[in-house]
């Protein structure tokens, strides 16, 4: 992970809730970030458009100015910071809506703190530089983009379609933690309840192919979180 | 205090019906004074105009007689007028210096020099006005024909008193058929004034009687009804959810309760401790689903969801899902046949919930239709429909039951059961319903076929 890669960003989390503030600022120290915390919308307008952060954690509720129209306040401002929308507002609809008004990702609550940081992760990332390489590489695996082939210790890998889509984004969070809702959310594109356990099976498919016949494992499985590509256990 | 309704409603409800008397009364009364003027002109006009007309053809003839028999037969033919004269004739003949020859009039004024049917005033008798015109004979002599209008003054009164006699018949009946009026809508809103307090003090079942007859009140009747069913169907359905939520909710909490109970015990080792807190944790997240798939539904039945549907490619789209699907069904020993037409189907659809829909219908099928069952996703469209549909070979559902597993949290076989909120089938019936279809269970000789019948707007 980068913060424990020693790198650090800046997070501004702007939430009106004290319990849900402490939470998330602590949770965020710990992996390593400076935190910002303000509890009223305009605050936040302010802070996040005449400061520079890595990220900014909007709730949607908010006094003063609500998160919908801070996040869209700051897009026409020309501030192109991640911004993680959480709200409570679970249906289908309200997630269109807050990803339409600007926000890069939307969290609903409640939520467990590690999906929150691998989205904080992700979004950080993708700023700090979308990868424009044709070759992705974990250890000994390799993904050439253009001729779409996967090679493993030089041997080559037959993928589905689908199972390539699945490793590109894995290569693309290499070592980062990746959870079920976010590769449903962000490989398919669809939100299902998450006991459908559709994830687990084509994780398990992709692992099959993956590391059978290998001695070192690359695709982790983290109880309780969601899963990890990494050379390192 | 009596609850009531509020006074402002109430004040403005009682004022309507007289302000508009009042206003009704102003625009009668209005309308017949400019009507009066109307006639009454137009009767002077008339009759001015025929008088004029006669004068001068009575002029006309005694000028004949002038020219054809003389002065003297014009002195007699002049006094034998006025003799008969009727109402307001009057005439004179007057000599070349100006003394009366003949007539009733007296004296020739100077204002009767010249005059072709002028008004003139007039001292024989005392302020008389009269129309007269004045002819100059071939001999000096002066011919004058004239007409006392004063007898206009008869028509103006009888007008007046006709115009006031209908006026009072007007006024009288419209106040009548105004207070009638009145009575009739104030009782017919009452009737259902009386209805929506029934409402507001908490009886749903409460509906206006409706008359037959097709007019505004008979409409707001049946729409307030009409709206009345669908709040109650709403109510009920609302009061079934929070029910079966509840009921639903205390299973898992339950569970949860236990398996954190466990991990609480001091003998408990750390990998048992793991367990029930995955455990609970993984219960946490099926029940987080549960309450937003029932959010989802809500939202989509009470068509709040309209304004996000888009154009989409549906055939595209369930291709795409069947796909996401396989490897689910190739676990369960199925059989996966996608059945798409060649060019793409384009919708106006709402596209999560539709995914939501037609995944839950596919992963129905890999959790009941069974070892070895083949499944078939298939897209169909015509002009008005696009018909998404599901089909297994599986044992398929008996067709007694097929309505009741539409229902939220209904699941089958208990025995059968393979987790599942008990949702699935309530979300594609929704998403039906949110499209102006519905969702069909068919037999699919063997197998279930599951179809969500989606109306091209």
């Amino acid at each position: 992970m980068e913060a424990e890669n020693g790198m650090s960003g800046r997070i501004l989390v702007v939430e009106d809730d004290v319990d849900t503030a402490d939470y998330i600022s602590k949770g965020l120290r710990e992996a390593g970030y400076t935190v910002e915390h303000v509890a009223d919308g305009r605050d936040g307008l302010y802070l996040a458009s005449s400061s520079a952060f890595d990220a900014v954690v909007m709730d949607r509720m908010l006094p003063g100015m609500d998160g919908l129209s801070v996040v869209k306040a700051l897009r026409a401002g020309g501030v192109e910071t991640p911004i993680l929308i959480l709200s409570a507002l679970a249906q289908l609809d309200e997630r269109v809506t807050g990803l339409k008004a600007g926000g890069d990702d939307y969290l609903t609550k409640p939520f467990g703190f590690s999906e929150l940081l691998a989205r904080i992760e992700n979004l950080v990332r993708r700023r700090s530089g979308k990868s424009v390489d044709t070759v992705l590489r974990c250890g000994d695996l390799v993904m050439d983009l253009l001729s779409r082939k996967v090679t493993r210790m030089g041997r080559a890998l037959d993928l589905l379609p689908r199972e390539f889509k699945l490793l590109e984004y894995f290569l693309r969070n290499k070592d980062r933690v990746v959870t079920r809702t976010m590769l449903l959310e962000q490989v398919w594109d669809y939100r299902f309840d998450p006991h459908t356990s559709i994830i687990d099976t084509h994780i398990s498919r992709l692992r099959k192919k993956l590391d059978e016949g290998f001695e070192q494992p690359l695709l982790h499985t983290l109880r309780g979180v969601g899963y990890r590509l990494s050379e390192h256990p | 205090m009596r609850p009531g309704p509020e006074p402002g409603r109430r004040r403005f409800a009682g004022l309507a019906p007289s302000s508009f008397l009042l206003f009704a009364a102003l625009v009668v009364l209005g309308s017949s004074a400019v009507a009066l003027v109307v006639v009454y002109r137009t009767g002077e006009r008339i009759i001015e105009e025929r008088e004029r007309a006669e004068a001068l053809a009575e002029r006309d003839l005694l000028e004949e007689v002038f020219q054809e028999q003389g002065l003297k037969a014009l002195i007699s033919g002049v006094a034998r007028r006025t003799r008969y004269a009727t109402g307001g004739e009057r005439y004179g003949l007057f000599n070349g210096r100006g003394a009366p020859l003949a007539g009733d009039m007296p004296a020739f004024p100077s204002a009767f020099q010249d005059a072709d049917w002028r008004r003139v005033p007039y001292a024989y008798p005392a302020n008389t006005m009269l129309h007269v015109n004045t002819t100059v004979l071939s001999d000096g002599s002066r011919l004058v024909v004239g007409r006392d209008l004063s007898n206009l003054r008869q028509f103006e009164k009888s007008i007046l008193y006709g115009f006031a006699a209908a006026l009072t018949i007007v006024i009288v009946a419209s106040l009548l058929a105004g207070l009638i009026l009145n009575a009739l809508i104030l009782q017919r809103v009452e009737a259902i004034a009386s209805t929506a307090e029934r409402i507001a003090a908490g009886d749903l079942s409460a509906r206006t009687l409706i008359s037959d007859r097709r007019d505004p009140f008979g409409r707001v009747g049946a729409s307030l009804n009409a709206m009345l069913e669908r709040i109650e169907a709403l109510m009920i359905g609302m009061r079934t959810v929070t029910d079966s939520l509840a009921h639903d909710l205390r299973s898992p909490l339950t569970r949860m309760k236990g398996a954190l109970a466990r991990a609480l015990q001091p003998q408990a080792g750390e990998e048992e401790r793991l367990d029930a807190i995955e455990a609970a944790h993984a219960e946490i997240d099926r029940t987080l689903a549960t309450l937003t798939a029932m959010l989802d539904i809500a939202r989509a039945e009470s068509g709040l969801s309209r304004d996000m549907m888009q154009p989409v490619n549906v055939g595209a789209l369930a291709e795409e899902l069947a796909d996401f699907f396989t490897p689910t069904l190739e676990d369960a020993g199925q059989t996966l046949t996608v059945d798409i037409p060649s060019l793409p189907v384009i919708a106006k659809v709402h596209e999560g919930l539709l995914r939501q829909a037609l995944g839950n219908l596919i992963h129905n099928a890999s959790l009941y239709a069974g070892k070895g069952a083949g499944v078939t996703v298939s897209v169909r469209e015509d002009h008005a429909n696009v018909r998404v549909s599901v089909a297994d070979t599986g044992p398929g559902v008996p067709e007694d039951q097929r309505g009741r597993v539409q229902e939220r949290f209904v699941r089958l076989d208990p025995a059968r059961s393979v987790g599942g909120s008990g949702l699935g089938l309530a979300i594609a019936a929704a998403c039906a319903k949110l499209h102006g279809g519905a969702l069909r269970l068919e037999d699919n000789n063997p197998g279930l076929r599951a179809v969500i019948e989606l109306h091209r707007a």
